[in-house]
């Protein structure tokens, strides 16, 4: 047995009876509950599933309808996928963010960190120069890709890493089973103007290009989206009904790309079918059901198959600006990084927030999630120029 | 199974990262890969480690030496080379066992008889804060999203805290005291392993005890929670014929899913990496580390 601590060991006897004794004897505010059912009944009402009749009745005996039957079945499957993800086996219950200025939590990476991307076991970091490669259990530096010059985005799909490069015009890939070494280009002609995000729909890779200036004294060159099939390689450029997009996901059937106007759902063939207007959009994260766009007013939840808007909340008076606020999913929660180093949490499902803090970086570039962790990249972070930073 | 290369310890404590499972023992640390069980890395730690905590991409070991020796709390930068775990703080009280982080500060239930609140700096060594009144024997704590709990095994109560330490509500979890009384959280209760009185799980939005679970022969000595099941450990009492016990528990409802006597191993702590459950065994043999 286990040694004792305590300098006198006094000992009592065990619990006798069924595995399981139940020795609730008051109903929290509820007055009409059995003590057979109180058990269930406070925890349904204490996890939020359920409230009473009035503050001081339940009604147990009530019939329940169709309707409320669906709510209390879909908040209990929320609270069962709360407890059931790994952070929560990890017991990686706190919410904010860790000392990164000191360097905990932080890896360094290559300058001007941008959008990253989890393979659910390494996350990698678009940078100036590099591709990063960091390991997600410890966040160790495991190698570095080059050849992506200007690299913005990336993308995991069909198990390679795609990265878009801003000079030239580029799709890269990296085989990740190789050593590292040089991306491959892989697309050469990707619309003129820099592709800003990536995105896969199962079968073609789809960039948002946008915002290069050609030249001193030039106007911006017109935005547009990129259509690249695999194999073939072959690029499509769309320009009709873009201004400047800088954001693209995909939510299961349909493109949605983060432009001037607002969100703007695509077809196959990247025409521009409903708008939902908005404005200084950053990028945006699909949680499953709903897009999360941050923008001007906070940050705007949409219902993908709809366009429906179902909320725009704001955790503070933040104000940012169009293309510097990034959004993420980690399976429950949302995280908006925005560009002046504030973070956010949202619940996904209930749309509360969780809170906001300071990162303490002077500028927050990209955001990600592995499902047990959130990414997010961090430039001028103490002594650290360019950072990746568990959450 | 894996086999250690060194012996436990009466503690053998283990944590898991997401990708590898951490084993604190005598005076090492023992990084083994989750995936096929294989011994990775030897870390050396300068005291007997009291508890173990993965935080802020880095492992954190509290360190106890003889009686009355002030404790330390070590750290592993798991990025490089397997060596000497870095001390961050020197002057913790005797015995800090079970660390827990809120996000922002490593706290640690001394079983002297205080709490300890570390803040982290950028070089050691770091803030130590360390709270006397309220506490007896602390021996177990976690941190439930928005507070810290303790539990104490003088009095035999849970223990609510402020961000100061200071207590805010009291739980009784049984009769007497003098049993450790380590904690788990499952997301909405905290579990309560006395070895004197059964499990308690106690409701944290509320502080009440909304059950009692009779396993592990009556005399549960740690749980380990993988997002939707409860694993109780218990040690048995061979002066009353009692075998070791690992027991099974769906934490929706508390029902017990199964219960297998422990025949030649003895079970010494539990964690889960949210794939598996991992236990630090002693056998005829060795110390080992097996995977359920």
């Amino acid at each position: 047995m286990r040694k004792l601590l305590a300098p006198v060991v006094l000992l009592c006897a065990a619990l006798a009876g069924a595995a399981t004794r139940i020795v609730q004897d008051q109903c929290g505010p509820f007055t009409d509950v059995s003590p057979a059912l109180c058990p269930y009944v406070l925890e349904m009402f204490y996890l939020g599933i359920t409230a009473g009749t009035s503050p001081t009745t339940y009604s147990p005996d009530n019939p329940v309808t169709r309707g409320q039957a669906a709510v209390f079945v879909s908040k209990g499957v929320n609270q069962a996928i709360a407890r059931s993800s790994r952070r929560a086996a990890l017991g990686q219950w706190w919410t904010t963010t860790p000392p990164w200025a000191l360097g905990l939590g932080v890896t360094a990476v290559g300058d001007f960190a941008g959008q990253p991307a989890a393979d659910g076991t390494d996350i990698w970091v678009p940078t100036d120069q590099s591709i990063d490669r960091v390991r997600a259990s410890d966040g160790k530096l495991l190698e570095s890709w080059t050849g992506a010059n200007g690299a913005t985005a990336v993308l995991v799909a069909m198990g390679r890493i795609f990265v878009t490069g801003q000079l030239p015009q580029t799709l890269y890939m990296i085989d990740p089973a190789a050593p590292a070494g040089v991306a491959q280009a892989v697309a050469t002609n990707v619309a003129e103007n820099g592709p800003q995000a990536i995105a896969f729909d199962g079968s073609r890779i789809w960039t948002a290009n946008c915002c290069l200036i050609p030249g001193p004294k030039q106007p911006p060159i017109p935005g547009s989206i990129s259509i690249i099939t695999p194999g073939t390689w072959s690029v499509q450029n769309v320009t009709t009904g873009f201004d400047a997009p800088i954001g693209l996901v995909f939510d299961g059937t349909n493109i949605w790309v983060a432009d001037t106007p607002g969100m703007l759902r695509l077809d196959a063939a990247g025409a521009v079918t409903l708008t939902v207007p908005m404005s200084s959009i950053g990028n945006p994260a699909f949680d499953g059901a709903n897009l999360w766009v941050p923008n001007a007013n906070g940050v705007s939840v949409v219902r993908a198959s709809t366009g429906e808007v179902l909320a725009t909340m704001s955790q503070s008076n933040i104000r940012d600006q169009v293309g510097s606020a990034t959004a993420a999913f980690d399976g429950r929660r949302v995280l908006i990084a925005r560009s002046e180093g504030t973070v956010e949490l949202w619940d996904a499902q209930t749309l509360s927030p969780l809170g906001t803090f300071q990162s303490g970086s002077k500028l927050t570039m990209g955001a990600c999630s592995d499902g047990v962790n959130f990414w997010v990249t961090l430039l001028d972070l103490g002594s650290i120029t360019s950072g990746l930073g568990r959450f | 199974m894996t086999s250690l290369p060194s012996p436990l310890g009466p503690f053998g404590l283990v944590a898991c990262d997401g990708t590898d499972v951490w084993v604190g023992a005598a005076d090492s640390v023992f990084r083994i890969r989750a995936s096929d069980g294989e011994l990775l890395e030897t870390w050396s730690i300068k005291k007997a480690a009291g508890a173990l905590l993965v935080a802020m991409g880095r492992v954190f070991v509290a360190g106890f030496g003889l009686a009355g020796e002030p404790g330390i709390l070590s750290m592993i930068d798991p990025r490089q080379s397997p060596g000497p775990a870095t001390v961050v703080a020197t002057n913790l009280p005797t015995y800090p066992f079970v660390p827990a982080f809120d996000g922002a500060r490593i706290w640690t239930a001394n079983t002297a008889g205080s709490v300890s609140i570390l803040t982290p700096f950028a070089a050691a060594p770091w803030t130590v804060a360390t709270v006397e009144t309220g506490f007896q024997l602390p021996s177990g704590i976690v941190f439930d999203g928005s507070h810290v709990w303790v539990s104490d095994s003088g009095p035999c109560v849970l223990l609510k805290l402020d961000a100061r330490g200071s207590v805010l509500q009291t739980v009784s979890v049984g009769l007497r005291g003098g049993s450790p009384l380590p904690l788990t959280f499952d997301g909405s209760h905290v579990i309560v392993s006395n070895a004197l009185a059964g499990v308690h799980v106690v409701r944290v939005a509320d502080g009440a005890t909304v059950a009692l679970l009779d396993v592990a022969h009556g005399a549960p000595s740690g749980a380990a929670f993988d997002g939707e099941r409860l694993l109780v450990i218990g040690q048995g009492d061979p002066s009353r014929g009692l075998a070791p016990t690992l027991s099974l528990l769906r934490t929706a409802d508390f029902a017990l899913l199964g219960e297998t006597e422990l025949t030649g191993i003895f079970p010494v702590a539990a964690a889960s990496d949210g794939l598996n459950f991992w236990i630090t065994v002693e056998a005829r043999d060795g110390s080992k580390l097996v995977r359920l």
